[in-house]
């Protein structure tokens, strides 16, 4: 068929192409497509045709008339096939569909650059038209007619959600007859080079409608965008790694997350939880149900940056573990790096976690408030001068303090004890003018918990930042961010007041990030200075009643200076093959005792796509890291604390190689990535090491080697009623601790599992959406069980059996099972409407299975060793979610 | 609302649960544990054993006969005694002969075990093996100076209070204790009762002496486990009134008379922090925040393989020991003991005597006017079904018998 069709065009081109006819002369086209008439019609008869093909329109036309009326029969015949003709200007514009609209689009559309036509004629014919509903039928003018072209032209613009305002990330822009590609970075913002003349530019992501809009380039110009949700589809459970990024991008394990994800994957006691969504993805994972932070691809907790709004989040969860510490209705998105970490990033060896919240509502002032089991929340956004300056207000706080205070005394162990926390966000995005903005933003939260009356844990998250966006011109743009991020946290205890105390921690630290982005052909390149300077106190032991005898003592504060340089290249080399790489040297500077490190970083990724839907990519990159968990714990405690790199303690470097293989099938998109890892000064313990307030802590580090492989299959279906994903992982973390210290050496010296060692890993992450109104969730986990460290006999000592240990971590802990479900109700879906209320109704962990959250053997000072299992949520435990939004 | 409020929080933290965990992992290690400690100026007693399976029963603990001596720099040395008690052996060291002098005190000892090598059913536990100590100088000097109890209502909680100091500027310490005490059945039996003969077939009572009584008993227990106190981080290395054992209002210990023996002495920071390692291994409350379970090595060690893991930790220390009468009369009537139920007494015809008695019920008091009796179940009446004896402590300070 696809031949016939190219034989009959060439035929027909074939005809009108010898010569210039006369007005009665005949002209005809037989059995040729809509672009091939379109051609006859522009060299033919000198019209001028801005022609927009339909990507379904395979009819063939024959025409056979006189030259003079073959311009009205041809006409007639495109009308007859559905296309649109209008005259405008002296030009003809022939669409798909009815209408058509040139160019004249509100402000918020445009950005300078593009030609606003004055109101005459057709636009003003349509104007009565929804513009929304007719945006594919313009055509946009990019750059200055009158000014002389040059073959190619940039265009560059941001994309932004039509009905809050905020920037879209990660939306693939791409003209599919070029191949040029572009993916929208952390504020929204794209730049492509386009051929000059006529283009279609398609931009597809998150669950918005799919949209291609019909350009004609004279010059470099800009185009803002809007894109709007795919009403059709479930708005929630899309990852939006997209198949164009996936195919087009050559990085790769990188995981995006919108916030309706958030809000519709079931969480315990229905909380939207952003880190327990980001668990359902393959390739991470956690030592428990509710243990605070995350593993990814083998890596330490403390291994992973998290990012909020540029600053960083030393401990992202409330109540140990159980809820994770941002609020998910001022979240905009998150991206997770597990292979391909950007070189503006770094500081960490394993992973990177960028949460960014919103700018606040552009168009409107809107909010909502959630009223949960554990939780409530209130969030507002609005413009304070539309178009200029928008705010975003967020806060949640819990009545777990007031339930416990509920208890009677002699009903439960839980009445002496206490548990509360809180947390705010603020926003403010102000707009100078189209190129340049300023974003404020700012996040404080708090913890405070205790079992006992005696003894009262707190830590607290502040981080305030100011960012400075500026595209300099069409082609360069320029990001600087300056910001401060504190953690604390402190125990008290007063079980004996002479003994009264607090311990107190600190991190404090400043950083400034200056970061330019150029295109220059097929290249895009990044580059910058990052900078932090550290001010850590790592602990502090201070008399806390009247009577203490407490002898005040702070260990010295740990001062360091943290340059980065950085510079990467994503190169578009042809249409099947890109590559991004990229160098990012960075030099650390202990400033207590003196000591410098140097490490140069490398980032590499290629793609190769052997079709449209599939693609090979490969990746390698090497990483540093210079501030530490010092933690010999299963989970993170509050009391942890973060020790920077010295004169003894080396930072922790590593390296990760990685291939995959990426396939769209319709609309699925499955992918197969595998990985190899190995980190150097990977920290582990001595036996009994002390590990806080103690001045010589390095005494009880242990450098080990890590290594860590595994293979991550994932089938993900983004659109329809029925989307989601799921994955399986096969995965090993291990260590080996190199130190000659005879016995002593853990394990022997032979490699042994990390305490988040899982080697089988399933995930299901389902929605199916029933009506607008009525959707449901399910959330499928099933991993194999954690190592544990056990006892291997006991012995009689102290008039009690006291338990005897060898191998670390040789044994494992049941496997895990948890099956979710959600039911989400949305009654109101008229626009018009004030208000907008939600009902989730869910079950965390539908099944009721027993998980352990902890294995343990005690003799209790008795006769007799028992083991126990530790369930955290052992029951189904029921839920339901108010949630109103204004 | 205030019931829907408490029904609400005891769901959602009632999620929670623990459960017994059967698979016990297989033992793997074989190492030596010796136990016990150099005390000077007292009677030392060591232990030598093995690790045992996890799931091994308490009654198959085996010791390993051994000779120990406890060796000094300045020329001392003392071979224990070996003795062989309830299965068991053990070794005392008589070292009432070193005193708390200069020479003496200031001298660095250790302890030498030589391990028997014979064949004990069939196996050769010991192997003819020697481990010796570190050279230890003795801790520093600590005064016990008194020991104390408070009674806090509000806290539900007697606690029992040690005051000692010491001349350094922080010391760590550990601490045993034996308790004693007095107490009484629920209800004071003036009766007993006589099994049926052909005279008597529904049995008879009879009369207790005041010296026969089963309402007055006592009892004796060791304290378990490994207990520590520092004054680390202190301005001064001095605990006053810190508490270290306590009691609830219903507890039978502080019923009538309790009586504890304490004996506290300092370890270096090396024994503290190997001592609270064990702890903290042997007391985990499932929770994700102590830290990884490691064993640590001791300050002992194979003569012949220097490699080879021993369990122990000896320190070398003039203990010190202070004692502490409570009487009932003194806690402001802090202990309430729960009522016995009314369906725990009944009276009874002599014709029920015997049946009652088969049923484990006995008579503790006479119905004057029918020849009737009061019965109850045997634990009610007598003490020593609680556990305690009429073995009265010597130096005991009430006169009840």
């Amino acid at each position: 068929m696809k031949s016939k069709f190219i034989l009959a065009a060439f035929f027909g081109a074939a005809l009108i192409l010898p010569q210039r006819l006369l007005a009665n002369d005949s002209l005809a086209v037989k059995r040729v497509p809509s672009d091939v008439v379109v051609d006859c019609l522009r060299k033919e008869l000198g019209h001028t045709i801005y022609f927009l093909k339909d990507a379904e329109d395979v009819a063939s036309y024959t025409i056979e008339t006189l030259r003079k009326d073959f311009s009205d029969a041809a006409f007639k015949a495109l009308k007859e096939k559905g296309y649109s003709v209008v005259n405008y200007d002296g030009a003809y514009f022939i669409t798909s569909g009815k209408s058509l609209k040139v160019a004249s689009l509100p402000p918020e559309y445009f950005s300078s650059g593009v030609k606003e036509p004055e109101k005459d004629g057709m636009t003003v014919l349509h104007e009565e038209e929804n513009l929304l509903a007719t945006f594919r039928n313009k055509i946009y003018e990019i750059g200055d007619r009158a000014v002389p072209g040059k073959k190619k032209a940039y265009v560059r613009g941001s994309v932004r959600d039509i009905s809050s305002g905020e920037p879209l990330v990660g939306v693939s822009v791409y003209d599919e007859k070029t191949g040029a590609y572009s993916l929208t970075d952390v504020n929204g913002l794209y730049r492509v080079e386009l051929p000059v003349g006529e283009n279609v530019l398609c931009f597809s992501g998150y669950s918005m409608e799919d949209l291609k809009l019909n350009l004609v380039v004279y010059n470099d110009g800009g185009l803002d965008v809007q894109m709007k949700e795919k009403v059709i589809s479930l708005k929630g459970a899309v990852v939006s790694a997209e198949n164009q990024s996936a195919h087009r991008d050559a990085r790769m394990g990188i995981e995006r997350i919108h916030l309706a994800t958030i809000k519709r994957v079931p969480a315990v006691f229905g909380e939207p939880d952003v880190l327990k969504v980001v668990l359902t993805l393959p390739g991470v994972k956690t030592a428990g149900e509710a243990a605070t932070g995350f593993n990814v691809r083998g890596g330490a907790v403390d291994q992973n940056l998290i990012l909020f709004n540029e600053g960083t989040i030393y401990n992202p969860s409330h109540m140990f573990g159980v809820l994770s510490s941002f609020n998910a209705d001022v979240i905009n998105d998150v991206e997770l790096y597990k292979s391909s970490i950007p070189a503006e990033f770094g500081g960490r060896i394993s992973s990177v976690l960028d949460i960014r919240g919103k700018e606040g509502n552009a168009n409107k002032v809107t909010g909502s408030v959630g009223l949960g089991l554990l939780t409530s929340n209130l969030m507002i956004e609005g413009p304070i001068k539309k178009g200029k300056t928008t705010f975003i207000v967020g806060g949640r706080t819990t009545y777990s303090d007031w339930i416990l205070k509920a208890i009677p005394k002699e009903e439960s162990a839980y009445s002496g004890g206490s548990a509360s926390f809180s947390d705010v966000n603020v926003g403010l995005t102000h707009k100078f003018n189209d190129d340049n903005s300023l974003h404020v933003t700012g996040y404080w939260s708090r913890d405070r918990f205790g079992f006992s009356t005696d003894t009262t844990f707190r830590y607290s998250n502040l981080n305030a930042s100011v960012k400075w966006i500026s595209h300099i011109n069409e082609r360069n743009t320029m990001t600087l961010v300056g910001g401060y991020d504190s953690f604390a946290s402190s125990l008290q205890e007063t079980h004996y007041e002479p003994q009264s105390y607090e311990m107190a921690t600190k991190i404090n630290q400043g950083y400034a990030k200056l970061g330019f982005k150029s295109v220059i052909g097929n290249h895009t390149l990044s580059y910058g200075l990052n900078g932090i300077y550290y001010n850590l106190n790592p602990g502090s032991y201070t008399p806390l009643l009247e009577r203490s005898l407490v002898v005040p003592v702070y260990l010295e504060r740990q001062k360091a200076v943290d340059l980065a340089l950085y510079m990467s290249d994503s190169w578009r080399a042809t249409d099947k093959l890109a590559f991004e790489y990229g160098v990012r040297l960075d030099g650390y500077m202990s400033l207590n005792p003196k000591k410098f490190y140097f490490y140069p970083e490398v980032r590499l990724s290629g793609k190769y796509s052997i079709r449209d839907n599939l693609s090979l990519k490969a990746g390698f990159n090497t990483m540093s890291q210079n501030i530490h968990l010092i933690s010999n714990n299963t989970s993170i405690s509050p009391m942890d604390t973060w020790q920077l790199s010295n004169d003894r303690i080396r930072p922790q470097t590593g390296w990760q190689g990685a291939a995959g293989l990426y396939w769209t099938v319709g609309q699925v998109d499955l992918s197969l990535e595998g990985y190899y890892k190995k980190m150097a000064h990977y920290l582990d313990y001595l036996p009994g090491a002390k590990l806080v307030m103690n001045p010589d802590l390095p005494d009880y580090l242990l450098e080990t080697e890590g290594r860590a492989y595994g293979v991550e299959f994932m089938v993900k279906k983004n659109l329809g009623k029925l989307n989601g994903w799921l994955s399986y992982t096969y995965s090993r973390s291990q260590l080996r601790d190199l130190s000659e210290r005879g016995g002593q050496t853990i394990n022997g010296g032979q490699w042994y599992s990390t305490t988040h060692d899982k080697p089988h890993d399933f995930k299901m992450v389902m929605n199916y959406k029933f009506t607008h109104r009525f959707s449901l969730s399910l959330n499928v986990d099933y991993a194999t069980g954690r190592p544990i460290t056990v006892p291997v006999g006991k012995y009689w000592f102290a008039n009690t059996y006291v338990l005897a240990y060898s191998e670390r971590n040789s044994h494992r802990i049941p496997d895990y099972f948890r099956m979710d479900a959600a039911f989400i109700i949305e009654p109101s879906h008229y626009l018009k409407q004030l208000t907008h209320f939600s009902i989730t109704l869910g079950v965390y962990n539908v099944t009721g299975r027993k998980n352990a959250y902890s294995v343990y053997f005690t003799s209790n000072n008795t006769t007799q060793v028992n083991g126990y299992m530790l369930s955290v949520f052992a029951c189904p435990i029921p839920y339901v979610n108010l949630n109103l939004k204004f | 609302m205030k019931k829907f409020i408490y029904i609400f929080a005891l769901s959602l933290l009632a999620v929670s649960c623990v459960y017994p965990y059967d698979s016990m992992p297989e033992k793997s290690v074989d190492n030596i544990v010796v136990e016990g400690d150099i005390l000077l100026g007292e009677k030392s007693y060591f232990q030598i054993s093995k690790v045992q399976p996890l799931d091994a029963p308490y009654s198959s603990r085996q010791t390993i006969p051994a000779r120990v001596f406890v060796e000094g720099d300045n020329g001392y040395s003392k071979e224990a005694v070996e003795e062989f008690v309830n299965n068991e052996f053990r070794s005392v060291a008589d070292l009432t002969d070193i005193k708390n002098e200069p020479g003496q005190a200031s001298a660095s000892y250790r302890l030498r075990v030589v391990l028997d090598n014979t064949i004990i059913n069939g196996v050769n536990p010991g192997g003819g093996k020697e481990y010796v100590s570190e050279w230890i100088k003795p801790e520093g000097d600590m005064v016990l100076d008194n020991l104390s109890f408070s009674v806090d209502k509000a806290k539900d909680e007697l606690a029992i209070r040690m005051s000692l100091h010491s001349g350094g500027l922080s010391q760590h310490f550990r601490y045993s204790y034996e308790e004693d005490w007095e107490y009484t059945s629920y209800l004071r039996a003036t009766e007993y009762y006589i099994m049926p003969t052909e005279m008597n077939p529904y049995g008879q009572t009879a009369s207790f002496n005041a010296s026969e009584n089963i309402y007055y008993c006592w009892k004796h227990s060791e304290s378990r486990g490994i207990n520590l106190a520092t004054t680390e981080k202190m301005s001064e290395s001095r605990l006053v009134d810190y508490p270290f054992k306590t009691f609830h209002h219903n507890d039978t210990k502080i019923s009538l008379m309790y009586r504890i023996d304490l004996t506290v002495y300092p370890v270096s920071a090396g024994s503290y922090k190997y001592y609270e390692n064990l702890k903290s291994i042997s007391s985990s409350s499932g929770d994700l925040f102590s830290p990884i379970p490691s064993a640590m090595r001791g300050n002992l060690s194979s003569v012949t393989d220097p490699e080879e893991l021993v369990y122990g930790y000896i320190a070398v220390v003039f203990p010190k020991k202070a004692r502490l009468y409570i009487s009932d009369e003194e806690t402001d009537n802090f202990y309430h003991r729960d009522k016995i139920p009314e369906y725990q007494q009944e009276a009874v015809s002599p014709d029920q005597y015997f049946d009652k008695y088969l049923r484990g019920w006995r008579p503790y008091q006479k119905i004057l006017m029918e020849g009737d009796m009061w019965v109850s179940p045997a634990e009610c009446i007598d003490c020593r079904l609680l556990g305690g004896t009429k073995n009265k402590p010597a130096d005991w300070p009430t006169s009840h018998e």
